[in-house]
């Protein structure tokens, strides 16, 4: 059988790779008329149209901000991101060559935002004193699940927030940028490839890290069965 | 295979990112090797776990508040400003053109601001006039074509309409074609003085003078203006033309070594929304698909994107010179599955089974 390795792996822009197998796979052609679309608007926004911006923002804005507040757990963070990072694409929109998607474009933006704002936060909390563990605090689970809806099951949820904060204190162990090709991988479901165009670097230094984090994740969470 | 490839792979298996092959040989040594299936399950379990607090959307609350702070934000930034929109130049200043401000817009500032109805009349008036004289004037000088020393159109030098008396600013005259079309456009206005409390009014503009450029298509300077056009997306007549003639350059091998051409045919393959356009950016790229990954990365993409079968099916014939690398396999397997198309269907097959299997 000829050895096909991971070395190998395809050279393949983000959107190629959200099509391919093993992805839910969108309906094929109707990305074109998309980033056509896309072009345009940028192509009037680069001249000055607000507007046209705008429509843009509405464009990637949500995902922008699931990304953020996802990464950070904070609102104000993540809003605070968001604004950052369409502040600056509008400020930088004119260096825009159409070289990559504006999705790509803009989610290098977005990360690295992000990242800065996770290594702030980690330093902050290595220097903290009194290290809180997520299982020693306390808090009162029974509280935030009884005001929701009737007829399901407290205990279940209960245990679905403990496994949600087990998770949750394993993901902050990673090195923000652990976290973050995590986050773009699992969560965000983006391929290897387009990870490593996000965040500048290769498709093999994207996966490395990636490996490094399910790793450590693996050893945090080993006995989740 | 062996367990420690077997667990190296295990990783990028459950994260999607293993190809078919290589799936299948991990899934067939798992089955007969007891200890890698067992890590297997702990990477299924630790999935399953993850999958537990999936991510959640933004509150719709969040995402308003988060854009009508944006929008406050916005309305603060000056819109961009003259030097950005020449540095746009290449891209984004032919647009600008076709809705610059014409003469009557501009001066409707200066109306604007003396306020006064009579004072914008008796301005707008008395400056146009001079204004169509002036371009009279100058296009009825004989003036030898200039070259063009940059490539952005030339804006010429800063202009004065003095209290309405035309000025031209600079001490060389204005370099226009004789041709019947070449008529200077306003590109702004770029400053306002008034003279104390009299109606005199001093308004800075400047023109942009259209040129011509004769010359080889292996004229560098020609070349870049063709590179220029072909990123232009406001005249599709003109954008048609340059990809034609850069594509037909690359296809003959000149030119296209350094990359900006390539680069412009990789986009309009992308972004053009006219299908013989894009047909033709994919002939000249057609010498550098085995050579040139993000060639072979554009030609992919348009294979499962582009909605015209005909660019799709020329796609799928350049592929067939390519050594096949799973990237390549992994698309011919969609389109075999999932192409619209019965015939690209078929083909992508046929050429699936001619492939040699992946190195
Ligand atoms: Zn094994």
């Amino acid at each position: 059988m000829p050895t096909a390795t991971l070395i190998l792996q395809p050279i393949l822009s983000p959107r190629l790779r959200q099509m391919l197998p093993g992805i839910q796979s969108k309906k094929v052609s109707n990305e074109l008329p998309e980033r056509i679309e896309d072009a345009e608007l940028i192509r009037a926004a680069q001249s000055g149209s607000r507007t046209a911006f705008d429509a843009l923002v509405r464009r990637y804005d949500q995902s922008v901000l699931r990304l953020a507040l996802h990464l950070t757990g904070s609102e104000q963070d993540a809003q605070d991101i968001y604004q950052e990072a369409f502040l600056k694409a509008y400020r930088h929109l004119g260096s825009f060559r159409f070289e990559c998607s504006f999705y790509t474009w803009m989610y290098r933006i977005v990360t690295n935002l992000c990242l800065d704002q996770m290594r702030r936060k980690k330093t902050r909390r290595e220097e903290s004193t009194i290290a809180v563990t997520a299982q020693g605090e306390e808090r009162d689970l029974l509280d935030s699940v009884a005001d929701r809806r009737a007829g399901f099951n407290p205990e279940q949820e209960l245990e679905r927030l403990r496994l949600g904060d087990r998770i949750q204190s394993a993901l902050d162990m990673l090195s923000p940028r652990e976290r973050m090709v995590f986050e773009l991988k699992h969560y965000q479901g983006l391929r290897l490839r387009a990870i490593g165009e996000i965040l500048n670097t290769s498709e093999e230094t994207a996966k490395n890290t990636l490996f490094r984090a399910t790793r450590k994740l693996r050893g945090q969470l080993a006995d989740l069965r | 295979m062996q367990c420690d490839k077997a667990q190296l792979q295990i990783i990028a298996y459950i994260h999607g990112e293993l190809d078919e092959d290589a799936s299948a040989e991990l899934e067939l040594h798992t089955l007969a090797c007891e200890r890698c299936a067992t890590e297997l399950e702990v990477y299924q379990a630790l999935q399953r776990a993850l999958a537990l607090t999936p991510v959640e959307e933004p509150s719709p609350n969040l995402l308003a508040q988060s854009r009508i702070r944006l929008d406050q934000a916005l309305d603060q930034v000056h819109s961009p400003s003259l030097w950005l929109r020449l540095q746009i130049g290449a891209f984004g200043l032919f647009a600008q053109l076709r809705s610059a401000p014409g003469v009557a817009a501009g001066l409707a500032v200066v109306g604007f601001l003396l306020g006064g109805f009579a004072g914008q009349v008796w301005m707008q008036h008395n400056a146009r006039t001079q204004l169509a004289q002036s371009v009279q004037l100058a296009r009825n000088t004989p003036v030898a074509r200039p070259m063009p020393q940059t490539l952005a159109p030339q804006i010429a030098p800063v202009q004065s309409i003095h209290g309405g008396a035309l000025e031209n600013a600079s001490t060389g005259s204005v370099a226009a074609d004789n041709a019947p079309t070449a008529v200077p456009q306003i590109f702004n206005v770029s400053r306002i003085v008034r003279h104390g409390d009299t109606h005199m009014v001093e308004v800075q503009y400047n023109q942009i003078v259209p040129q011509t450029l004769e010359g080889s298509v292996d004229d560098p300077a020609v070349q870049q203006l063709l590179l220029m056009a072909a990123g232009n997306g406001t005249d599709p007549v003109v954008q048609d033309d340059s990809v034609a003639l850069l594509a037909q350059q690359c296809s003959q091998g000149r030119y296209c070594a350094g990359g900006p051409v390539r680069t412009a045919l990789m986009v309009a393959l992308r972004y053009d929304r006219d299908a013989s356009v894009r047909a033709k950016a994919l002939d000249g790229l057609q010498p550098y698909v085995a050579e040139d990954t993000r060639v072979r990365d554009a030609i992919l993409e348009s294979l499962l994107h582009d909605p015209s079968a005909q660019v799709r099916s020329s796609a799928l014939q350049m592929l067939e010179p390519v050594e096949a690398d799973s990237s390549v396999h992994m698309v011919l397997e969609t389109l075999a599955q999932q192409d619209p198309n019965p015939q690209i269907r078929a083909a992508s097959a046929q050429a699936l089974l001619q492939m040699p299997p992946t190195q």
